[in-house]
């Protein structure tokens, strides 16, 4: 019989050999995305298609970011991203411990009025908050983009709310008695103890701004207000879209979330709990 | 109120005011206003007409909102537990303790970011009936394998299949979840000789909770609200099999500017989100569990 | 003193000057960089012919059903002075209130407008009219034609000089170029709803006819040769089955896939913007013809219908006299040069010239245009294409029978008709 060493080592090789498998088909889209955004204009429509266009068309990089203002684009993006991750880290923990760790009347109300903000499709609440920003004079510009998260982010509040539950109430009824205000409590316990959910909760709202296209669509009448996610359907010409070029223009749009995803995702490797009370 | 629950009265409304605050200034008008509109003719550009239930009593002759309903309740009965299985089953490869484990992560995480056309395109080439991989696969078990989005009865089904691809999201909070665990809750078990489904029934799904409850609300009204995938990939069809209630909101809202039509719908999607949302609450205390909650 | 005098005057008269320059805002959805470009020239000439008035031109996303963009601007008052609009949905915006009567503003500018519509082609103005009045002032346009594969035609023995001309040579010829083994379509000769081969194309092809001004009422399905039309694509459905040919097709939805481009299927009507397209992606041995669109012996030779796009004023412009002005050059100068930039068809005669001696295979569609249709002008016609496309997919699906799928979409859109035109 296999020794426990053993055993494990298989056990843990059974796990590879899953993960590899769903791997292969989970690259798949992002392979295609960036194949296609190598590929010459003749083998866009070859059937079966070419998987590995060779040799590479780089010259559709070149064209992508020609083809509308690229860098102008992507800065927006980046403001628009930066400003709305900073709002939501701000304020969603903080309203979010209100909702969990503090015992206080008509919070159950508040708390169901608040996901029940989530069930109105947008496209009929659209053009009323449209009206709003309109009598704020912030039509054409890039804060009723930003604006909005530094109120709070229902369905991220929701997420930390649900994590925050999970701390123990002893350990926080203890920090009271011993004089901390719940500021301090919020300050010093919860938001260390939440560091990895912060960050999905970061990332999360990051890949959302970056992807949004109905706000910008609807808030940005000039065209050096716009976010890649305004420029990237421009490539869609009933003429002849250069989806090589679209790919290649997206492949480059994804860059910064990638690297926030590889940042944010090294703090699940850390805080593997030992101890009963967390740390 | 006694003099401690009006303190804490206080305290919990001013860590809630900012979202207070936004809600006054920037949700309640918006959603008045959409319940008025339903109750109108509004065609946008318009002054809206008020026409009492006329909407509302329209929407149930009205063919094509029978069926987007009913398929939207399909795919949300499809997307909620199916997603949470393999979301839950790919966090639990994803924390296993490989050198490598980071590659994986981000690969499986990586459709979710890639912009919809690289996706749906994938799919369809995925689910090609006859050049397509899966059914490639099926053959070799001697299947003949449907004809996945061409066939309106299995069309609705292939994109709740190809959602999964997005299911690196759920995974990665259900990842969080489980290292919150105390692992010393885990050793023990291990003494006492409980296999790894006992620990993982016992243990980690139950102190994974809440997060299962965060996930069946969102992916709930996320299914209830589904747009993207049906639009980009089968546009509706085949033969409206995949219309989604939104699509067939949005149509009505802007391409027909039959506003006043579309509030009506949107409400009561409203209350039929609140309605499943009320059940999973109602229902959460039995199986949600918060580690170390007072109450 | 004089001096004096003469330096107030000039000061005077220089703020008379810069207080009359008027902006106004054009947004338009071409982002391709060749229109674009086109676009923005012609805005520049107009800038500096007429210094009173300056155009600051934005590109928007959007597309001929997107609008959703301009109607929460208009809706909110923050509307642009003019529009990019595609034509066919002129009527339908007139009537909702989007847009303002152009025509008005024409008249102020001292045009003549019954010669100003003798120099467009009668279809476009069709669309651009709503109530009698112009709405709007057409810009380019586009038409279908059959496209064929000649490698694959000599392949099957046919002759690719030579492509069908009637109904029956087209089934004969699909026949004999569809390749099918083991059940399943390796090579499909014609399908005649792929592409643009709408449920419209072959209804007035066929000779049909879908709607009556006069007494404004749908006909179509009281059509014989509209249900004629659609039986004859219910026997495409039947012959190769709605499964297969669904497996075919949809797997070219969505991005960068099309059958023809890829020599799977032989035959197709599509757009004359297909021919960019095939000049751009096609594989470099591609060969390929156009012809007219097939048609039965009682149907109508060389038939077609047009599409294309409109310069419109949105309601509560600040400067709708302006944009008048502008309208009025751009689609006139204005599209006499984007015909040649683009080579995209356009609706106002004098351009077609240009246009062919830019690319003379142009001539070809253009020669179509005075004969071509239009989709039926009414405030819904984005719900009658929705119906007849809904009802052809029923018959296609064997859900319904022609003749009970057409009369459900009229009745419906008929309801909907009268009860826009206020007759309910």
């Amino acid at each position: 019989m296999l020794g426990k060493r053993a055993k494990e080592r298989l056990r843990l090789n059974i796990m590879r050999l899953l993960l590899i498998v769903v791997t292969f088909v989970y690259i798949l889209p992002f392979f295609w995305m960036v194949s296609t955004s190598l590929k010459a204009d003749q083998d866009l429509f070859l059937i079966p298609p070419k998987w590995f266009p060779i040799p590479p068309e780089w010259s559709n990089y070149k064209n992508a970011i020609e083809y509308f203002p690229f860098f102008t684009y992507f800065k927006n993006s980046l403001i628009i991203t930066f400003g709305s991750v900073l709002g939501t880290l701000l304020v969603s923990p903080l309203v979010a411990y209100g909702f969990s760790k503090i015992y206080w009347p008509g919070r159950d109300f508040f708390f169901y009025l608040m996901l029940s903000t989530m069930m109105l499709p947008f496209a009929v609440t659209m053009i009323p908050t449209f009206i709003i920003f309109k009598k704020l004079g912030l039509v054409n510009t890039l804060w009723p983009l930003i604006i909005p998260s530094f109120f709070g982010v229902p369905m991220h509040i929701f997420l930390i709310r649900q994590f925050f539950n999970t701390i123990p109430d002893d350990f926080i009824d203890a920090a009271r008695v011993d004089g901390a205000s719940e500021l301090q409590i919020y300050w010093k316990i919860m938001l260390p103890l939440s560091k990895p959910i912060l960050l999905l909760v970061g990332l999360f709202q990051f890949i959302g701004s970056w992807n949004n296209y109905l706000g910008p669509l609807i808030y940005l009448t000039d065209e050096e207000k716009y976010p890649l996610a305004l420029g990237l359907p421009l490539f869609l010409d009933r003429y002849g879209t250069h989806w090589n070029w679209m790919m290649a223009a997206s492949t480059l749009a994804i860059i910064p979330i990638v690297i926030f995803f590889f940042f944010a995702q090294s703090y699940l490797i850390e805080g593997i709990k030992l101890t009963g009370l967390k740390e | 109120m006694r003099k401690y629950q009006r303190r804490n009265f206080v305290k919990g409304l001013l860590f809630i005011l900012p979202w207070l605050i936004g809600f006054a200034v920037f949700t309640v008008y918006p959603i008045i206003a959409s319940l008025y509109f339903s109750f109108t003719e509004y065609h946008v550009t318009t002054k809206p007409q008020w026409i009492g239930l006329e909407n509302y009593k329209k929407l149930f002759s009205d063919v094509l909102f029978v069926k987007s309903l009913t398929n939207t309740l399909y795919y949300a009965a499809g997307l909620v537990p199916i997603g949470l299985v393999v979301g839950l089953v790919l966090a639990l490869l994803l924390v296993q303790p490989l050198k490598e484990i980071i590659f994986y992560r981000g690969i499986i995480y990586f459709p979710s970011i890639v912009p919809a056309y690289a996706f749906a395109t994938i799919g369809i080439w995925f689910f090609h009936p006859y050049l397509g991989f899966i059914n490639h696969i099926l053959g070799f078990f001697g299947i003949d394998g449907p004809m996945w989005l061409s066939d309106e009865n299995w069309a609705k089904f292939t994109i709740i299949l190809l959602s999964q691809w997005g299911a690196g999201g759920t995974a990665l909070i259900y990842m969080a979840a489980i290292k919150d665990i105390p692992r010393e809750l885990y050793e023990a078990a291990i003494l006492d000789g409980a296999t790894r489904w006992q620990m993982f029934k016992k243990i980690t799904f139950p102190l994974i909770s809440p997060a299962t409850l965060y996930y069946l609300v969102i992916a709930t009204l996320g299914a209830l609200q589904i747009f993207d995938l049906p639009q980009i990939m089968t546009e509706g069809g085949p033969a409206n099999s995949t219309l989604s209630y939104v699509m067939y909101l949005y149509r009505h809202a802007f391409t027909y500017a039959n506003m006043g039509y579309a509030s009506a719908m949107a409400w009561i999607l409203f209350i039929i989100s609140m309605f499943l949302t009320f059940l999973i609450f109602r229902t959460s205390g039995r199986w949600v569990f918060y580690y170390g909650a007072r109450r | 003193m004089k001096k004096l005098l003469l330096i107030l005057t000039l000061i005077v008269l220089s703020t008379f000057a810069m207080a009359e320059v008027v902006e106004i805002v054009f947004w338009h959805s071409m982002s391709n960089p060749v229109d674009k470009k086109s676009i923005e020239e012609s805005v520049a000439k107009f800038n500096e012919t007429h210094p009173n008035i300056k155009v600051k031109v934005v590109l928007v996303p959007g597309t001929e059903t997107e609008v959703t963009k301009l109607m929460t601007a208009v809706a909110a008052g923050t509307g642009p002075d003019v529009y990019y609009l595609d034509r066919f949905t002129v009527a339908q915006r007139a009537h909702q209130g989007v847009l303002e009567c152009l025509e008005d503003y024409l008249v102020q500018l001292g045009v003549d407008v019954k010669e100003l519509k003798s120099k467009y082609f009668d279809f476009a103005i069709a669309e651009a009219t709503y109530n009698g009045k112009l709405y709007a002032l057409p810009w380019d346009t586009d038409v279908r034609v059959l496209y064929y594969n000649k490698k694959l035609f000599k392949k099957a023995g046919l002759d690719p000089d030579k492509p069908p001309v009637t109904i029956d040579e087209l089934d004969e010829y699909a026949e004999k170029l569809t390749i099918i083994k083991n059940g399943r379509i390796e090579q499909l000769g014609f399908v005649p709803w792929f592409q643009q081969g709408w449920h419209y194309t072959w209804g007035w092809a066929f000779g049909g006819k879908f709607y009556d001004e006069k007494m404004q009422k749908l006909c179509f399905a009281d059509d014989p040769k509209i249900i004629a039309s659609f039986k004859w694509q219910k026997k495409y459905a039947d012959k190769y089955g709605m499964k297969n040919i669904g497996a075919f097709e949809s797997a070219y939805t969505g991005a960068n896939l099309n059958p023809f481009l890829a020599g799977k299927l032989a035959m197709v009507v599509d757009g004359n913007w297909f021919l960019a397209q095939i000049r751009t992606f096609a594989p470099k041995d591609f060969e390929f013809g156009i012809a007219p669109i097939p048609y039965p012996v009682y149907g109508e030779a060389g038939s077609t219908w047009a599409g294309g796009w409109s310069l419109v004023i949105p309601k509560g412009a600040k400067h709708p006299k302006e944009a008048a002005e502008f309208i009025l050059y751009m689609a006139t100068e204005g599209q006499v040069k984007y015909a040649i930039d683009t080579y995209h068809l356009p609706t106002y005669k004098e351009a077609i010239p240009g246009l062919v001696k830019a690319d003379p295979m142009q001539k070809y569609f253009a020669e179509l245009l005075p004969k071509a249709h239009c989709r039926p002008v009414i405030p819904v016609g984005a719900l009658l294409w929705d119906k007849l496309t809904e009802a052809r997919d029923y018959i296609l699906w064997g859900k319904k029978t022609v003749e009970q799928a057409l009369r459900d979409a009229q009745e419906e859109v008929q309801e909907a008709l009268d009860k826009a035109l206020g007759k309910k």
